[in-house]
């Protein structure tokens, strides 16, 4: 182990070799010649009883853990500082949710939001619409779904105004189903935004949202 | 003979000339404009802000951004600034959501393209008051007021400049004093001559917070606010400075204790010569 | 004073986990007394002194 007075093994060698036969020997000057220079005495390096002792040692090893500990604390600053900025902004996170006031759409009509610079669809239905959704045999369909699966309140509709198949907007109102239809390439939604005719594979995404009231959160 | 004699000479006369250089440089001013002509330099106020651990006071900030609103923002746009930042600073979210409806933000076309408006919402920026620079100059006999987000920072002496200018109006110029018509003369501003009249007069807004809206109180806020839009990270970053000044102070005074301990080895070795020539054993 | 180094410092992989035991909780505490301190010094001053004058009861914070 360490010792805070350890000598190298060479200078430890010589040096005791030099007390061996008295203090006052040739090496109390440099090589070949004289010299005003004094070589050092290590008389109290040498004794156990004067050094080494585990105070001292203690208090080195001490100081050297408080350095690995404030770099220790450092460092994880350092890389969480670094992570932190991968994280979403302010900004981002603001754009994260868009509330709507639903109170003057009235039944029967859509409305389109923009979330996260996606359109989002959000249809006032109809008792009749309503009972129209629900009356499907889901076992027919292509992606299996009740409408309850898909709506919060029954009486408004959110889902993402994305087509499954190739990323269109579907229009509104239309379609053989009452519902969405996708003009790129013919897919039928019905007016639970389940797909019934047509290439997309699956039926609109629903979002996260909230419904307080008429006040629609979402995100 | 010569190497050892012009060496120290040339080394003395070069470090001679270098500090005297430096002394002529940085020790005596060049003063190429008068005080009047660069503008009055503003005295040092006492910031609550001012210090190595002080933050805003914040509700100086919400005051003046009061000011900011009801006076300034008239023909200083504040661009840099999002309703969103107000947040959590000097207002609460729903404050800031009510007050940036009460804007008008052009919103996308609709269906037919026609341009539409809507509400102002958290991520929308402060509105300027002109739509471009031109329409600025046009309303103010030529003088583009200047964007107001960073001034704390863009002029010298920041927030001191932009107090003094402010409080710094006289009754009327002193005598000899040239000041264009339609210009107003202020001793902070450089030359003297400013296209800005005095606008902060006792009482001209109502703070909220019930306290007297003296000149200076207003000049006060309104400069804080400034100082806040110019550097919003400052109270974190004094925070974080005090942790990292305490742990890096802490870490050096370590390191040198563990450099003691690592060189001791070297510092008391001692070095024998045994080959040919050394003394007899 | 030798029981100290024969428990803690002996073996390189006490003293290592020591350090960063230590490093947890000293950090964690050095932050909440910075944090602390600095509160004090700027009393009444910051957002949270001031913000309850006008968060309204039941309202989300910020």
């Amino acid at each position: 182990m360490l010792r805070a007075t350890q000598r190298a093994p060479y200078a430890q060698q010589a040096i005791s070799k030099c007390f061996a036969r008295s203090f006052a020997t040739k090496y109390d000057r440099p090589v070949g010649g004289s010299s005003d220079f004094q070589v050092p005495d290590f008389k109290d390096d040498l004794n156990p009883a004067k050094n080494g002792s585990s105070t001292k040692r203690n208090l080195s090893y001490f100081m050297i853990g408080s350095f690995g500990l404030a770099t220790a604390i450092s460092a994880r600053h350092a890389v969480q500082d670094f992570l932190t900025t991968m994280s979403a902004s302010k900004d981002v996170l603001a754009m994260a949710k868009v509330e709507v006031d639903l109170a003057n759409v009235p039944t029967g009509k859509n409305l389109v939001v923009k979330w996260r610079g996606k359109p989002v669809f959000v249809r006032h239905r109809s008792d009749a619409e309503i009972k129209e959704a629900n009356s499907v045999d889901i076992s027919t369909l292509r992606d299996p779904q009740t409408d309850s699966e898909r709506v919060k309140d029954p009486h408004w509709l959110v889902m993402i105004g994305i087509c499954t198949h190739l990323g269109c907007v579907p229009i509104g109102d239309s379609g053989d189903y009452d519902g969405w239809y996708c003009p790129c390439h013919g897919s039928h939604y019905d007016i639970s935004g389940r797909i019934r005719k047509g290439p997309a594979p699956t039926n609109l995404e629903i979002p996260e949202y909230t419904l307080d009231g008429t006040t629609l959160t979402v995100g | 003979m010569f190497r050892l004699a012009y060496k120290p000479v040339l080394k003395a006369s070069v470090l001679t000339a270098g500090v005297g250089a430096c002394a002529y440089l940085y020790v005596k001013p060049a003063n190429a404009l008068t005080e009047a002509e660069h503008g009055l330099h503003a005295p040092n106020y006492p910031w609550t802000q001012n210090g190595l651990t002080s933050t805003f006071d914040h509700q100086s900030i919400r005051r003046g951004y009061q000011v900011y609103r009801e006076v300034c923002s008239t023909c200083h746009s504040l661009d840099f600034v999002k309703w969103l930042d107000l947040v959590g600073v000097s207002h609460t979210s729903s404050e800031a959501r009510a007050m940036a409806a009460e804007f008008e933000y052009d919103d996308e076309p609709d269906d037919e393209g026609n341009p539409r408006k809507r509400p102002g919402k958290l991520l929308d920026k402060m509105p300027a008051p002109y739509p471009n620079e031109q329409a600025a100059r046009a309303a103010n006999q030529g003088a583009l007021p200047p964007d107001l987000s960073l001034m704390t920072k863009a002029r010298h002496n920041g927030v001191n400049y932009v107090f003094a200018l402010l409080t710094g109006y006289p009754e009327e110029p002193p005598a000899g004093a040239q000041v264009a018509s339609g210009m107003n003369y202020n001793p902070y501003f450089p030359g003297g001559g400013i296209g800005m009249a005095r606008v902060l007069y006792d009482d001209l807004v109502e703070y909220e917070d019930g306290t007297p809206a003296t000149t200076s109180q207003m000049a006060k806020d309104v400069t804080t606010f400034l100082n806040w839009s110019a550097s919003p990270e400052q109270d974190d970053r004094k925070r974080m400075g005090l942790k990292a000044l305490i742990v890096i102070a802490t870490m050096f005074g370590l390191s040198i204790a563990v450099k003691q301990y690592k060189w001791a080895n070297i510092w008391t070795r001692k070095v024998v010569w045994k080959g040919p020539g050394s003394p007899k054993q | 004073m030798s029981k100290i180094y024969n428990i803690l410092f002996r073996r390189n992989s006490v003293f290592i986990s020591a350090i960063f035991g230590a490093a947890f909780f000293v950090d964690i505490g050095f932050n909440s007394a910075v944090d602390k301190y600095f509160d004090y010094v700027n009393q009444g001053k910051q957002w949270k002194d001031i913000k309850h004058n006008y968060i309204k009861s039941g309202e989300d914070e910020e």
